[in-house]
């Protein structure tokens, strides 16, 4: 059982976005202890250096806190968790603008397919 | 931090043909560490001097602070590339014979290891398949509270599920006091458990660097740039 | 020690699967044989098929030492240059206890094959010919003037002391046969062959100095084989076998510590 990586960036920094991504939409709650850096590594499958170096990075971001007979724990912090998810919305919706733009796209149509959308939907 | 493994100038030759050539480098504890290069590049000489299996031709090696004898056997596991049990033993057999000569063989780690893949203790060597002698030779090395190991192509000539069987196996018994340096040719494979590569050439050392590091500078998956590298 | 045994017990077990149905094979056709003897007296036309029996019997008997030597010394072979030499080496071992339990290994072998023989010629030999055996040694010591007892362990022990120099000229060879990068067998008989002449060469110049040494011209004029001269002989002889087999250890040591080419 081990998670998909790509090769050519660096494993840390996708171990950190997959567990930013599972932060913010809730699939690690906050508050929610972690396994420890070697079960989390075996799990993922990848070197526990990798591992700590990710969790590191994390806590530095405020998503993580280390409590010292405890463990590690998801922050509790609810508007820091937002604070990262809408950090995050944002560079995914720039990205898909610029992609959209490369396609010749622009943003009113891109609004405007939306609502489209909406309606279908319901 | 001192460095449980340190390569000074290390060289071997045989007459004229020169299998390693001034290989230094040094490996912190609790490190994964990749030895990678084509097949004929020194991999395997270097990993023999090592486990004290050949001696170096010049130069220096030393593992925690001791030169590769008799000594650094005690705390040194290695992994050869071939068979080298007598096939007719059974695993209990196998068991008793590590427990009785290494003072640092955990049995119960061994004989969980062996249940957890369904063999029974009474089993011989002979009898198993390939892929099964393969996993039993790594649960006795591994089985090894050691200080560094050595694993010459643990991955070489098995099929993809005994070969992440083996990848976890490695890193559950990673540890922070000792490194593992592991041979193979089959870079993409095992990149992903890696600290560090190193990469070796026709003898020589060509890099060696963290592995995350090099994803970083170059962009590429550490195999797409071994073969770069490689070409070159 | 704890490791002596352990290595012992190692040397033993791999060994035995071979060398103990060996041994119980030729005493088994040491009893059939009898067996045979014993059947052929009311049933004559036997006779004929036991004496055939028999001269196989004997030669099992002699070749049973014989590929006690040949195995011990593939088994030493195999366990120095071969993939099994990867298990040995890796132990945390002196090189030095390699060589001793290898060697300790094959001597035990040699006495249970000399138990086993003593055993066999007891069997072999025909029923009515038990009382001559007797007469037969009882004159031979008397001509010798010897004490019978004496010399039959002082015989044996050169025996297994000639055999252990030999092994060990054996390890001598194998470490010098493989610092070669191919053909190693090739290049640990070479060895030997350097190892035998050498040998020879110093037991000849010995013989030399021990004439110069004793005047022996007396003896070779007048040759009267006195116990004390024999034993004499025996004395120099292990000496002789001392010395050879304990420089051959020291080089194949010093090899194998220094040197091990394990490819």
């Amino acid at each position: 059982m081990r998670w998909e990586f790509d090769n050519t960036r660096p494993v840390y920094i996708q171990l950190c976005e997959q567990f930013t991504n599972a932060i913010i939409s809730g699939a690690i709650k906050p508050g929610e202890k972690l396994l420890s850096v070697r079960d989390l590594a075996k799990e993922a499958g990848v070197n526990p250096n990798t591992m700590q170096k990710a969790l590191s990075e994390l806590e530095r971001n405020g998503l993580l806190y280390t409590q010292r007979t405890a463990g590690r724990f998801v922050t509790e912090n609810q508007e820091k968790i937002n604070e990262i998810k809408q950090e995050t919305a944002r560079l995914r919706v720039s990205q898909f603008l610029n992609e959209m733009a490369q396609l010749g796209i622009q943003p009113q149509e891109i609004e405007a397919l939306l609502a489209k959308m909406k309606k279908e939907e319901s | 931090m001192t460095p449980i493994l340190t390569c000074e100038h290390l060289t071997k030759t045989y007459g004229i043909f020169c299998a390693l050539d001034d290989v230094s480098f040094t490996i912190e504890p609790g490190k994964i560490v990749g030895l990678l290069g084509e097949n004929g590049a020194g991999k395997s000489t270097l990993l023999k001097i090592l486990a004290g299996m050949l001696t170096k031709t010049s130069g220096s090696a030393q593992i925690a602070g001791n030169e590769p004898g008799v000594l650094t056997k005690s705390y040194v596991s290695y992994l050869p590339d071939k068979s080298y049990l007598q096939e007719w033993m059974k695993l209990s057999d196998l068991f008793t014979l590590f427990s009785g000569f290494f003072a640092d063989f955990d049995l119960q780690k061994a004989q969980g290891m062996a249940k957890d893949l369904g063999l029974s203790e009474k089993a011989r060597l002979k009898a198993m398949s390939k892929g099964m002698q393969e996993k039993v030779h790594l649960i006795l090395t591994m089985s090894r509270r050691a200080k560094l190991y050595l694993l010459d192509e643990p991955i070489g000539g098995v099929d993809p599920a005994a070969r992440d069987y083996i990848l976890d196996t490695i890193l559950t018994n990673f540890s922070e006091d000792a490194s593992i340096l592991i041979s193979t040719h089959m870079i993409a494979d095992v990149e992903q458990i890696l600290d560090e590569a190193i990469f070796l050439k026709q003898g020589k050392l060509i890099l060696h660097a963290p592995v995350d590091e090099l994803r970083e500078t170059h962009h590429q998956s550490v195999d797409a740039l071994f073969r770069e590298v490689y070409r070159s | 020690m704890k490791l002596f045994n352990n290595l012992f017990a190692y040397h033993f077990k791999c060994t035995a699967r071979i060398f103990l149905p060996l041994v119980f094979g030729v005493l088994l056709l040491a009893g059939c044989t009898k067996g045979m003897e014993s059947l052929s007296k009311p049933l004559p036309f036997l006779t004929a098929p036991y004496t055939f029996l028999l001269i196989i019997s004997a030669f099992c008997t002699v070749g049973m030492f014989l590929c006690i030597i040949l195995l011990s010394i593939r088994h030493f072979f195999r366990n120095t240059t071969s993939a099994h030499g990867y298990f040995l080496f890796m132990l945390p071992v002196k090189p030095s206890m390699h060589l001793l339990s290898h060697l300790f290994t094959y001597v035990i072998w040699l006495i249970v094959a000399g138990a086993a023989a003593v055993g066999c010629v007891f069997l072999l030999i025909p029923n009515n010919a038990y009382a001559q055996l007797g007469t037969i040694l009882d004159q031979v010591f008397a001509v010798l003037q010897i004490n019978e007892n004496r010399i039959i362990v002082v015989l044996i022990a050169m025996m297994l002391l000639s055999a252990a120099a030999f092994m060990c000229t054996v390890y001598a060879a194998v470490s010098i046969g493989q610092l070669a990068k191919e053909n190693r067998a090739l290049a640990s008989f070479g060895a030997y062959m350097g190892i035998y002449v050498i040998e020879q060469l110093l037991s000849t110049l010995l013989m030399i100095i021990l004439f110069a040494c004793f005047d022996l011209d007396l003896f070779i004029s007048n040759p009267v084989l006195s116990g004390e001269m024999l034993f004499g002989f025996l004395a120099g002889a292990s000496i002789l076998y001392i010395l050879i087999g304990t420089t051959s250890f020291l080089v194949a040591n010093r090899l194998f510590s220094k040197h091990l080419n394990l490819i």
